[in-house]
């Protein structure tokens, strides 16, 4: 057998062919890693999108209840039920979880409908209408909202209906103004204040978290407002989201 | 191998590679700006939707300082009803008039009926006043040492005014108390709440988001 090797040989060598094969996995490696972290950082840009919205949209949602709330229609009769926080307002009803109840009168039902029950001049009449917003055990900060003619005979409309998804804390300070020059003095907390009536605006915190691990999983310490709060490291993104809100009807 | 004298033949796969790859990669840039954007749009809703709540309050405080700038003289004393002359009858209306749910009315309305904001850089911030309720002396018993007054009007305040979208729309409520003096017109007032306030209602008592 003989061998002829010819001086136009185009085939590559054992040895090229090696380096090939090793600069093209070193290459390959790189890439690979870079694949990687950039789906790493696409999934943690979409979990900060994902909680801005959420963050929003829960501003939004608890912002519209609380800029209906402590109204009274007809503030000359000194009869009617008072609008504001409720006694059921209370701290740390479940771990890192207040209580929000407030009523105010409305002639908008739970679902924004005007009332279909006409007062004397055959407009909507105004009944109560009561939110409780609390985190619930699926960490959703729920939404309670009952709708009646006084107290006695509420219908429940909205029955703890997850509002907002993944709140891992929920703490609720309070605005008192205790010495009645219609500025807030100091904070307190649920159902602490002397006077419900001097109450003038609270303070509420969010903790959200994101559905997936997206980070490196390590505990954190988060301060929400008057409660310290050590995540699990469950590798979660979390966002803490604070809300001021003054009742506007007790400020001016 | 090139050779001379020969057209150099291609087979096309390296613009077709490139092809296929420029398509992958603008697909993806596509995914990520059309996510980007309805972001965006969803913040850029929210910062309007404020920027309204922001004039919508605007207006309603303009009403409020309209109707405390008014003398004592321009409310007929112990009135109950038509008590503003002419041109004031047209700004101080009877209760749910001329709407129901103006805060349900469209712009066009508002700029028909509303009165504008003074202040307001906005064109569309309007208010509207009416008088809802008037509580005569009698009814309101005050305390011995109270400086005597005609009565106290009630006034619902709604204040509107709308973002760069038609959409975001705002609409406030103020419910205003005014002590009228009557003829017991007190020359040297010049602030009423701070005169008038530890004895009767007086400034915003109630305050809400209508829309």
């Amino acid at each position: 057998m003989s061998w002829r090797f010819s001086c136009q040989q185009q085939g590559l060598s054992l040895v090229e062919l090696l380096v090939a094969m090793l600069l093209a996995l070193l290459l390959l490696v790189g890439l690979v890693q870079i694949a990687v972290a950039a789906r790493s950082s696409f999934r943690l840009q979409e979990s900060v999108a994902e909680l801005q919205e959420r963050g929003r949209f829960a501003a939004d949602s608890v912002g519209n209840i609380l800029r209906q709330s402590t109204f009274t229609p007809r503030p000359w009769q000194a009869s009617a039920a008072a609008a504001g926080l409720l006694d059921s307002t209370q701290d740390t009803v479940r771990s890192h979880g207040d209580r929000l109840a407030l009523r105010t009168w409305s002639d908008r039902n739970c679902f924004g409908n005007a009332n279909p029950v006409r007062d004397a001049s055959g407009l909507p009449a105004f009944y109560m209408k009561e939110h409780v917003l609390e985190l619930n055990g699926s960490a959703n900060l729920a939404h309670t909202c009952r709708y009646g003619p006084d107290p006695g005979n509420y219908i429940t409309q909205i029955q703890r209906q997850g509002l907002v998804q993944g709140v891992e804390a929920f703490q609720a300070l309070f605005a008192e103004d205790s010495d009645g020059d219609a500025e807030a003095d100091r904070w307190v907390r649920g159902a602490a204040w002397q006077d419900e009536q001097a109450v003038l605006g609270v303070q509420l915190a969010l903790l959200l978290r994101s559905h997936e691990p997206v980070v490196e999983p390590r505990e954190q310490t988060f301060t929400v407002l008057d409660e310290t709060v050590v995540s699990a490291a469950d590798g979660r993104l979390r966002r803490l989201l604070t809300l001021a809100h003054a009742f506007r009807g007790r400020v001016e | 191998m090139k050779q001379p004298g020969r057209p150099e033949r291609h087979a096309g796969v390296a613009l077709l590679a490139g092809l296929v790859l420029m398509a992958a990669i603008s697909l993806l840039a596509l995914v990520a700006t059309a996510s980007m954007m309805l972001q965006l749009r969803m913040a850029g809703n929210f910062a309007d939707t404020t920027r309204a709540r922001l004039a919508a309050d605007s207006a309603t405080r303009s009403g409020q300082r309209f109707l405390f700038a008014l003398a004592d003289s321009d409310r007929l004393s112990g009135c109950r009803q038509d008590c503003y002359r002419a041109p004031l009858d047209a700004i101080i209306r009877p209760p749910n008039n001329p709407s129901p749910a103006p805060e349900y009315e469209n712009s066009d309305w508002w700029l028909n009926w509303g009165i504008p904001a003074a202040t307001a850089e906005d064109e569309s911030a309007r208010y509207l006043v009416e008088e809802l309720y008037f509580a005569p002396m009698e009814e309101i018993r005050p305390l011995p040492e109270a400086p005597p007054i005609d009565g106290i009007a009630y006034y619902r305040v709604l204040g509107r005014a709308s973002g760069k979208a038609p959409a975001a729309v705002a609409v406030h409520e103020s419910i205003v108390a005014r002590p009228w003096l009557g003829d017991e017109t007190d020359p040297d007032s010049t602030d009423l709440c701070r005169d008038y306030g530890p004895w009767y209602d007086c400034g915003s008592l109630e305050w809400r988001q209508r829309r």
